[in-house]
């Protein structure tokens, strides 16, 4: 709670004082905060200003070492010595505010830190006394410890991290003044109903004071009553106001046990005369003298109570009030879910970074969607997209490893990240139940067996050219010419599947090639005829990629469902929505970076019809046809796209598992 | 008690500060909360008036305008946090807190007075991922954060005389010594209503602004009258060194926009405490209770497909309400924005006021751009008008705010410990003449109407029409202030009022006859349980809801221990205490650091034994701030509660209604069911005739001038719902910007009207719930989708936001609408979208905001 709470007094002789102030410490954060503000230069009066008030609170607070206190305090009081001098232009234009709105008859000078600092001590109303020289010492009444320790720390027990400071003055000087008025108009200015009771007050100036008053029984004042007040001091009115019952109500109780404490020392024997005795006898007499009147002493309340570690006591229920109220009232935070399968997002700078620089360095990247549909062309793209998108195993086979991780990463864009499981580069072939993406040296084996339906296999193949293509090395070498020569070439992967699949099997599990040429230079972008190479390369070697995408399962396209869904796609052949729309995005042709993220908003939604169509299935009302239609047909899903919802609801059952956490905690 | 009234609302000596002043006073004889507020009136102030009402023509036909200055004016006072003595102490020492609303996602990071007082604020950047939220309130508790040299009180709205017309203060010395106070003060019978006193506490913001504009309608009535009377006695107002003039008592005795301001006060207070309330606002309810989430979905699922098939209008209706809704109460996107960085330990609780944020929440007020949100929805079918409100209350989304009790555990040694009751015979004879006046929560009695009191005074008491009173030498030193030093001796006049003060006393008893007529056939408690379509309702017990609340407050209550030990790790405290220290004593020499120093106290161990609401049993994902709040539910209930010590799951599933709660904070206060009226204030409400247009314009200009919860006001906003014309209307208006003062009194107060049109993907969502529904999915999946949906808005969103930052994309210089399919949204979600972006980036907002 960013409040104050103070305790103030009457003091016979000085008048309203600040004898104790309780304030929060929250640990000061990291240096560059503030050195790199605009208000560093407004930060370095306000710390020498800071300084030079410690130097006099500290020694006013100290009642014991009085020789070091007064000539530590001397100069604060003079308006000659250099260093109050110096100390005098940061508080001047408070001091003046002070002085214009306190109406006092005090003339700037004196407002030197000694009288603005001593917001706690009581060297201000002394000054404006006609004999300020008589009695320049600090305030009895001040907060003092029996072991003589000038300040009281807390830490707060519900957080480490907050601490709290009481001190007979605040730790901050801006809050001299502030203190110092609101301590002066509590106990001189605001009345309240009855003899004891609260007052809240304020203005924007001076901040808003929650101010109890009460008076404590002393056998040696002046009407046998100390007038003290607790003082809540706070820069949010409205926060104040909220919780001022609840302060009222402590304030109350630390209020009526000090009452009790000082009861106690009442001796009710006492005959009406030998009360008179004592009142003729003490001070009440002796406040008449004049020789009394000045000098007299205030009564420390640890004499008043007669309770030496009174201020530790109160201290203690300061903060306990303080950080008590600081919880009373506690908002409830509902967040949203973790980031994680947001992750474009999370990363934003980072990728941003990696966009500016990554351009420049590669020669050439298959890094988006984009670009691998540009490579691979629509058809192929959309199967291998296809393949992905349904479950079936993708693997990316080649020998640069940088290539096959952007390939597999620009996979994951479309896939929920619980259902990408990703090996980037692999040494052997992994099952698919271990991974989905998988991605392999080149110079791994596909194990024979497998059905073709249920994985997909990319190979990229890099041909380097020298001015000579006869120099190339053998075993990467591809003829650029039919597609027999390439089956030929991955024999070694590829025999033992198309010698043992049905004729059938093997015409499905068609191998396709693609080449493309790869280049240096972004506008030498040709086909890839091996004659042109000479002229490209400049001088270069010049690279040829060639992708082979081999077995996978074909997309359901415009043959199957022309029927039903042909008045939407009249033209070009009608894959699943998820795709088309997939398509739809990359052809707007964005920004990697937006490109990427609007991907994400893409998946998002499926991956969210996903889930429906999960607790649909869940529901038992899947096989229903006519449910599943309705469901279809509000989800805006195609029917071709069933197959992907399935395979998304994988991520739906993960994400229902930790929903399900989440609500069985929350 | 009378003789008191003007010390309690000026002081006894003239030490007050003379720019405007706060204070409330509890009284004890007739229990009352007395609210002041003191202003002062200076010449020049009339000086100025009367150049602004001149040059504007003759002043009856220009009220309105002049109301507009003056609020102007001050708004401008607030952006600087600039008083007449503000300026001259802070120039000194600029320390920037206060920044206007649009500028603060940058500014206050390059100032660093966030990160000056914050812990880990290092971790946070302008540009991470989502600004805004978490740092509404950081940036509240830095605000008013009294540490580091930084102190700033949250400003009073003051009479325009202490600025000029360009904004900067007038040199402070020559202001008060001529200028002379006035005070209001409102006095609230609280007797034996502890439930009313609570509300009083925890609404204080709502009843402020309200104080704060009967207290510009006063200035605007005091300024013309003292300007006649000068003209009168000179002939004309020439220099600045004259006096105000003494004002004739009983001059406003019959003003008729006092008495009407005055009733209208009246009235808004009444209907604020009493109004009937939604009595489960769904949202709320679904979080705090967790246990009953299933039944809130399922209730609101049925009333969703309830309304979205009665007609194929009332879908539409239903759609471009939400649509609305969302778009301008803009507290669901913290809901459902993904936690993308620890920020969420950032909250500093306890720095700042949960309740102005729960408040700022509910109006929507979570954007870059400060901005009230209210909505009404109208219809003659009060079935339809429920459901409708149901719905939206599941939209309209805050935190909860829990109000913990706490108790000291025995420490014999504390003075937070209840005293004993044996007291010297001294004391107690003492005590019995004057009762604590800070009672203490008694019985509770259904909350009646409260009885309130108004008293407008100048220097002395007079019931609200008595601004007059010549011979009272309220602040008598305008005829000696040209020697500060009398000040003080003439300020010793005494100022007791010279009049009888048994008028005023009998006029205010008037008053109190005439303000509990208007309003006889008005179900007086707010304990009307709705007649809604919720499924659990509260149970009867519930309705009377008095014994619930004070009598045992244990019942329902599960321990949560707030103190782990007390034992503090020593080495921690030492460095805590030498950091804390360091500052002081870095630069003194004398003082050896260390022990001698600081003394370590270990503090009394306490514990929350109680929370209203009760608890949930385990923090929600992504908790409270960490630290706060260890719940320690396995504990067993320790011997007060009793017999309910069966566990967290009996004690969640006792639902405490609105009507016991609507007292402690904002959340279950603001949501209004089908009521008979407008009332104003109400974030939420249902109404059966759109025939309060005027006086809800009234009160969104009243809300731009003064609002609590924000240091300026940029546009309030009232949706209205209207199903007997099947049309949505959002009523918008928009303060004007600082800069633009030659436009200052035309484009102040003008409320537009523009018919909400649904977004798509709402509509489309909305249908895809009912059909979801229908194919026999639970309520709560149906929920889960629709916020799905809106996480896929806030997505979309982001995405705006980056495409906003690109500088590829914005060559072209994109209209809001052929970004839309690039977001693969139709044009009609944008606003939405766009509204999103404006919660925590200005940069789409401002660039927008001109095409």
């Amino acid at each position: 709670m960013n409040a104050l709470i103070a305790l103030a007094v009457w003091c016979q002789p000085h008048g309203p004082v600040t004898i104790l102030t309780t304030q929060h410490r929250r640990p000061v954060s990291s240096s560059s905060c503030t050195s790199s503000t605009s208000s560093t230069s407004s930060h370095s009066p306000n710390q020498s200003q800071s300084s030079g008030n410690g130097t006099t609170k500290l020694s006013t607070s100290t009642s014991t070492s009085t020789s070091t206190s007064a000539t530590s305090l001397s100069p604060s009081h003079g308006t000659t010595s250099p260093s109050s001098s110096s100390l005098d232009d940061p508080i001047n234009p408070q001091a003046q505010t002070l002085d214009h709105q306190k109406k006092s008859k005090r003339s700037p000078p004196q407002h030197s830190p000694g009288g603005g600092g001593g917001g706690g001590s009581c060297s201000s109303p002394i000054s404006s006394r006609p004999s300020p020289t008589s009695n320049s010492g600090p305030c009895e009444c001040q907060f003092s410890v029996p072991s003589g320790e000038k300040s009281l720390h807390s830490v707060d027990p519900t957080n480490s991290e907050l601490s709290y400071i009481s001190q007979p003055a605040p730790v901050d000087s801006s809050l001299f003044a502030p203190i110092r008025i609101a301590c002066i108009r509590s106990l001189n200015a605001e009345t309240y109903s009855g003899r004891e009771g609260a007052v809240f007050f304020g203005d924007g100036v001076n901040g808003y004071v929650l101010s109890y008053m009460f008076t404590v029984y002393d056998a040696q004042s002046r009407g046998h009553r100390v007038k003290y007040t607790i003082m809540t001091m706070m820069t949010d009115r409205v926060y104040l106001v909220a919780s001022m019952e609840y302060l009222i109500s402590q304030f109350q109780v630390i209020a009526s046990n000090l009452q009790s404490m000082a009861n106690a020392l009442y001796v009710p024997q006492q005959s009406p005369a030998a009360r008179s005795m004592s009142y003729s006898s003490s001070h009440h007499r002796g406040s008449i003298m004049p020789e009394n009147m000045p000098t007299k002493k205030g009564r420390p309340l640890t004499e008043v109570l007669a309770k030496p570690d009174i201020f530790v006591q109160l201290h203690a229920a300061f903060v306990s009030v303080l950080s008590n109220c600081g919880q009373r009232l506690t908002e409830r935070h509902v967040q949203g879910r973790p980031m994680n399968d947001w992750y474009p997002f999370a990363a934003e700078d980072v990728e941003v970074a990696l966009i500016e620089t990554g351009d420049q360095e590669g020669p050439t990247t298959v890094d988006s969607l984009r670009e691998l549909r540009r490579v691979l062309g629509p058809q192929k793209f959309n199967c291998l997209i296809w393949n992905s998108l349904v479950g079936n195993q993708v693997i990316i086979r080649g020998e640069e490893p940088r290539i096959v991780v952007e390939i597999v990463r620009s996979l994951e864009d479309v896939l929920p990240k619980e259902c990408c499981t990703v090996i980037l580069d692999s040494a052997t072939y992994e099952q698919s139940y271990t991974c989905n993406i998988l991605g392999l040296d080149r110079s791994v084996p596909i194990p024979p067996d497998m059905d073709p339906n249920d994985f997909i296999l990319l190979d990229l193949c890099l041909t380097t050219f020298t001015r000579r293509p006869s120099a190339t090395p053998s075993p990467t070498t591809v003829q650029n010419g039919d597609s027999k020569d390439q089956a030929l070439v991955y024999q070694a992967d590829w025999s033992s599947t198309s010698s043992r699949a049905p004729n059938g099997l093997a015409s499905a599990m068609e191998k396709m090639a693609l080449e493309e040429e790869s280049h240096n230079n972004g506008p030498h972008s040709r086909p890839s005829i091996p004659g042109l190479l000479y002229s490209a390369g400049g001088g270069f070697q010049c690279q040829r990629r060639i992708y082979l995408l081999q077995a996978g399962e074909e997309p359901p396209d415009v043959l199957v469902d022309e029927k039903d869904q042909a008045q939407n796609h009249s033209t070009s052949p009608y894959y699943p929505l998820y795709i088309e729309t997939i398509n739809e995005i990359l052809d707007l042709k964005l920004p990697k970076s937006i490109e990427t993220k609007r991907l994400a908003v893409l998946r998002e939604e499926w991956i969210s019809k996903a889930k429906q169509f999960h607790n649909l299935y869940k529901a038992g009302c899947a096989s229903d046809e006519s449910v599943l239609s309705r469901f279809l047909v509000s989800m805006k899903v195609n029917r071709q796209d069933l197959k992907i919802l399935r395979f998304f609801t994988r991520c739906a059952r993960v994400t229902s598992h930790t929903q399900k956490y989440i609500q069985a905690s929350g | 008690i009378p003789s008191l009234v003007p010390k309690l609302m000026f002081g006894t000596t003239p030490l007050a500060y003379k720019g405007s002043t706060t204070r409330i006073h509890l009284l004890t004889e007739p229990a009352q909360i007395m609210l002041t507020k003191t202003f002062s009136i200076h010449p020049n102030d009339i000086v100025a008036f009367n150049s602004a009402s001149t040059r504007r023509g003759s002043f009856s036909s220009n009220t309105s305008s002049n109301t507009a200055e003056m609020s102007g004016l001050s708004g401008l006072s607030t952006v600087s946090g600039i008083g007449d003595f503000r300026s001259m102490s802070r120039a000194s020492r600029p320390i920037p807190t206060f920044i206007p609303d649009p500028a603060y996602t940058r500014d206050d990071f390059r100032n660093g007075s966030i990160s000056s007082s914050m812990p880990n604020s290092s971790s946070m950047r302008p540009r991470a991922a989502r600004p805004g939220f978490s740092i509404r309130r950081l940036r509240r508790a830095s605000q008013t954060s009294m540490e580091n040299g930084t102190f700033n009180p949250t400003p009073l709205p003051s009479s325009f005389s202490h600025l000029d017309s360009m904004g900067n203060a007038k040199p402070a010395l020559t202001q008060a010594a001529k200028s002379k106070s006035f005070s209001i003060a409102v006095f609230i019978d609280v007797s034996n209503n502890s439930r009313l006193r609570e509300f009083i506490f925890s609404h204080f913001a709502l009843i402020e602004s309200r104080l704060h504009h009967l207290q510009a309608l006063c200035l605007e009535l005091l300024l013309p009258a003292c300007r006649n009377r000068i003209m009168l006695a000179k002939g004309g107002i020439s220099g600045s060194t004259r006096s105000i003039p003494d004002l004739s008592r009983l001059v406003f005795q019959q003003e008729i926009r006092l008495i009407e301001a005055v009733a209208r006060f009246q009235q808004s207070l009444y209907e604020l405490y009493s109004a009937p309330r939604i009595q489960s606002p769904l949202w709320l309810n679904m979080n705090t209770y967790p246990g009953r989430k299933a039944a809130y979905s399922a209730s609101f699922m049925t009333e969703l497909i309830h309304i979205m098939e009665e007609s194929p209008s009332s879908a539409q209706l239903v759609s471009a309400a939400i649509s609305a809704v969302l778009s301008h109460h803009m507290s669901w996107v913290p809901t459902i924005a993904p936690v993308d960085q620890p920020m969420n330990r950032d909250h500093p609780q306890g720095a700042y006021d949960p309740l102005w944020a729960q408040l700022s929440d509910l109006y929507g007020n979570i954007g870059t751009s400060s901005r009230i949100s209210r909505t009404i929805v109208v219809g003659s079918s009060s079935s339809f008008v429920r459901r409708l409100l149901y719905i939206l209350s599941y939209l309209i989304r805050c935190n909860e705010v829990f109000q913990l009790v706490t108790e000291i555990k025995d420490d014999p040694e504390s003075l937070l410990n209840k005293p004993k009751p044996s007291r010297s015979p001294y004391d107690i004879h003492e005590d019995q003449e004057n009762g604590s006046p800070a009672t203490m929560m008694r019985a509770i009695s259904i909350p009646k109407r409260p009885r309130i009191d108004t008293v407008v005074t100048r220097g002395s008491v007079s019931r609200l029409t008595s601004i007059g009173e010549p011979t009272t030498p309220t602040l008598p030193h305008h005829q000696s202030s040209h020697l500060p030093n009398d000040r003080v001796i003439s300020s010793s006049v005494p100022r007791r009022p010279l009049f009888d003060t048994t008028r005023p006393r009998m006029d205010t008893k008037d008053s109190l006859s005439t303000e509990s007529t208007p309003y006889p056939s008005r179900p007086t408690t707010p304990t009307t349980i709705e007649s809604k379509p919720d499924s659990d309702r509260a149970s009867p017990e519930y309705s009377n809801g008095s014994h619930h609340h004070g009598t045992n407050g244990h019942h329902h209550h599960l321990r949560v221990d707030t103190m782990r030990s007390r034992t503090h790790s020593s080495d921690t405290l030492g460095t805590d205490a030498s950091r804390s220290n360091k500052a002081d004593s870095a630069h003194d020499s004398g003082c050896p650091p260390g022990q001698d120093v600081l003394m370590n106290v270990p503090l009394p161990v306490s514990r929350v034994f109680c929370s209203f609401p009760p608890f949930p049993s385990s923090p929600p994902s992504g908790s409270p701030a960490p630290g706060i709040l260890p719940t320690n539910t396995t504990n067993p209930v320790n011997g007060v509660q009793g017999g309910t010590t069966t566990g967290a799951t009996t004690t969640e599933e006792k639902i405490l209604p609105a009507d016991v709660l609507f007292c402690k904070s904002y959340g279950r206060s603001l949501m209004a069911p089908y009521c008979d009226h407008y009332m104003p204030d109400f974030a939420l409400m249902g109404v059966p005739k759109c025939d309060f247009l005027d006086p809800m314009e009234a009160d969104m200009r009243d809300t731009m001038k003064h609002f609590e919860i924000s240091e300026r006001v940029a546009s309030t906003v009232c949706i209205v719902a209207d199903a007997n014309t099947w049309k949505c209307n959002v009523f918008s208006a928009r303060a004007q910007q600082p800069f633009e003062t030659d436009r200052l009194h035309l484009s102040e107060g003008t409320v537009s009207m523009q018919s909400s049109v649904p977004s798509q993907f709402l509509d489309e969502t909305l249908h895809q719930m009912v059909d979801l529904g229908r194919s026999g999915l639970t309520a709560e999946l149906c929920l889960g989708y629709f916020e799905d949906r809106l996480l896929q808005l806030y997505q979309c969103s982001r995405l705006l936001s980056s495409m906003v930052r690109n500088k590829e994309m914005m060559k072209g210089r994109p209209t809001l609408d052929s970004m839309a399919p690039l977001l693969g949204l139709h044009r009609s979600d944008m606003t939405l979208v766009l509204s999103i972006c404006s919660t925590y980036d200005d940069l789409v907002t401002r660039i927008f905001a001109d095409l």
